[in-house]
């Protein structure tokens, strides 16, 4: 991370914290008019709501909002009644008394949200062991907008409340059908069926249970390198990429691609190639010939909106991939003596990571060792010689042709080092590490 | 790597009690609730945009943040941990409404960059917000919290419900995503 980055960071946080004058006035006219506690509904139809009316328009699906609404119709089997927590703090808490409620029912942990509502998307603030007390308000009301400002909600969709350590969150639009409220000992408790899903047509299907396509197995034959392949990854199975989950295969890949730290595939060039129920193939090529494929599947599908996530990943060498197409792990890869990019597998090196304190440091690993460029020391305990910010090339130095814009590389045969030729003509000496170290 | 920018801490009250202000608003004065989140809606407000993604957006999670703190103020336990009570209402509004949003969208909007003077920096600018709005929920959230509210630690680790002996590291990783995304929207 280099400085230059972390005061553009700094710089770009302090003025995006700044409000503009129009939203804080905004914030403060609600201020002034916030509803007496006996009514809590809110009074004016929430700007995130329109917004969501624009897109909405904006996406071409304005023509569900003249659809009927659900019948709100229950579902079996039924959640306790409402009556039965009548007076039960936590509902008022969940502002239980300022709309119809439908349902209402306790999760013995809140982590467990998407095991009684399997549809429900990712809400990370609910993965903790606490219990949930979870309040659905019928069909077609919102504690904060009341009924008459509400959004149109699809079949079996409700706003619901979840009130975890005394804290509230609100969630529209939430699709409960396959609602369980009782899991069982081992969480496999009935699930609840919908209208969508009668009783005797058996549990809804799930993409665990569906059979991969053919071409999401053995992604290995499928890659054409040059060489050996990476280590990275893995065949089609758990999840590779649990920051990559998002609401469409795309979706999945680009936030993927962003957060493949320490993986070393390229962040562009990819086309989703094959897409067969709840699996989506992406590959990188080059030539015509495959470098890189991810696979992405699709959990708790909720009629086109499931959580689409990466589970499977093949990669060639970093060098096989096109220049243009980047890595999504800061790598820099080495020239040969024609100008020819080196396999990585045989050269590479990247930066040390801050975290480690290590950020001063460049790793270099050559043809199986782990050398270390290392200006302040930090880790001089553990190489077999250590660093040199100037010195000569000793006699027998072999100069390996091996070079990046900055650096070129001499090697002597049985030293514990090797030599760096700077661009400025300075001649350093890397120690070899005595074991490859890392840093977690 | 010290960049925090604890933009609420020289705006918080006084060093006193904030039980009689609490007691007061749960007895319905707006006043008095008024006088207890004022110090602290500017940065929760710039805040609450980051997680969204925009100035509308933002705005909105602050009021549901003050309607729900309004209305939940009886189950508050603790009257001087009204700060941090407060700022899980905004967080928890501002996740809220980002994941509403992102359900009816494709295009990541490019929200525009505030106080950018010159084209170098409306360009980085630029990247850097798409870049922020491509990290995932968590590392957002933490971003937000770490630069622009400069939670302590133990507070950090509480919003986001992790070790608190996690925090520093995730933060390491969350800029290294950050990072990540920037160079490769800079290579568009």
């Amino acid at each position: 991370m280099t400085e230059e980055f972390d005061t553009l960071v700094g710089a770009w946080f302090r003025d995006r914290a700044v409000p503009d004058p129009v939203s804080m006035a905004t914030v403060y006219a609600s201020l002034v008019t916030l509803p007496p506690r006996s009514d809590r509904r809110r009074p004016r139809l929430s700007a995130v709501a329109a917004a969501v009316a624009v897109l909405m328009v904006a996406l071409g699906t304005v023509a569900i909002l003249g659809l009927p609404r659900s019948s709100g119709g229950p579902l079996v089997p039924l959640p306790p009644d409402p009556a039965a927590f009548a007076g039960d703090p936590r509902v008022a808490a969940c502002f239980g008394d300022t709309a119809p409620v439908e349902f209402v029912f306790e999760m013995p942990h809140a982590h467990d949200y998407q095991r009684h509502l399997p549809n429900m998307l990712l809400a990370p603030e609910l993965n903790v062991e606490e219990p949930g007390f979870v309040v659905i308000y019928a069909a077609g009301a919102h504690p904060m907008t009341g009924p008459a400002e509400s959004m149109p909600l699809g079949p079996d969709h409700r706003t619901i409340c979840v009130l975890v350590s005394d804290m509230p969150s609100v969630y529209d639009d939430v699709d409960i059908s396959r609602m369980q409220v009782d899991l069982g000992d081992a969480g496999t408790g009935t699930p609840a069926p919908s209208r969508s899903a009668p009783p005797d047509s058996g549990p809804p299907t799930t993409p665990t249970e569906a059979p991969a396509p053919s071409w999401a197995a053995d992604l290995i034959a499928q890659i054409e390198c040059d060489g050996q392949p990476q280590s990275i990854g893995g065949e089609t199975g758990e999840v590779v990429g649990e920051a990559g989950s998002s609401v469409s295969p795309q979706a999945a890949m680009t936030a993927f691609l962003a957060s493949t730290s320490f993986a070393s595939v390229p962040v562009k060039g990819y086309e989703m190639t094959d897409r067969e129920g709840h699996y989506a193939r992406f590959t990188n090529s080059v030539d015509d010939r495959v470098k890189a494929i991810v696979i992405v599947r699709e959990r708790s599908p909720d009629q086109g909106r499931g959580v689409w996530t990466p589970v499977g990943l093949r990669a060639c060498d970093q060098s096989e991939f096109a220049p243009g197409d980047g890595l999504s792990f800061d790598q820099k890869l080495w020239l040969d003596g024609n100008g020819d990019v080196e396999r990585a597998d045989r050269i590479h090196s990247s930066r040390g990571p801050e975290h480690c304190g290590w950020q001063t440091a460049v790793f270099l690993w050559f043809e199986g060792s782990q050398y270390i460029r290392d200006p302040p020391g930090a880790l001089a305990d553990l190489t077999v010689v250590a660093f040199d910010a100037n010195t000569a090339l000793p006699d027998g130095a072999r100069d390996t042709g091996l070079h990046t814009d900055d650096w070129r590389l001499f090697v002597e045969d049985g030293a514990g080092a090797v030599w760096i030729e700077t661009s400025d003509g300075t001649v350093e000496r890397w120690g070899r590490l005595r074991d490859e170290v890392g840093c977690m | 790597m010290d960049m925090e920018v604890a933009l609420d801490s020289s705006t918080r009250p006084q060093d006193r009690s904030l039980a009689p202000l609490v007691a007061a608003a749960n007895g319905g004065d707006r006043d008095a609730f008024r006088t207890l989140v004022e110090p602290y809606l500017g940065v929760a407000l710039g805040a609450s945009t980051l997680l969204t993604g925009s100035a509308a957006d933002g705005a909105d999670a602050v009021q549901e943040a003050l309607l729900s703190a309004w209305q939940g103020l009886p189950t508050l336990r603790e009257a001087d941990a009204f700060p941090a009570w407060f700022r899980k209402h905004v967080v928890r509004a501002a996740s809220h409404i980002r994941r509403v949003r992102d359900r009816h969208r494709v295009m990541q909007l490019d929200p525009a960059t505030a106080g950018a003077n010159d084209l170098e920096r409306v360009v980085e600018g630029r990247s850097l917000s798409r870049a922020f709005d491509r990290l995932d929920e968590p590392d957002r959230l933490l971003l937000a919290l770490h630069h622009v509210w400069g939670l302590p630690v133990a507070e950090t680790a509480d919003l986001l419900g992790v070790p608190a002996g996690t925090v520093k590291s995730r933060v390491h990783y969350a800029m290294q995503r950050l990072r990540a995304a920037y160079d490769a929207e800079a290579r568009r």
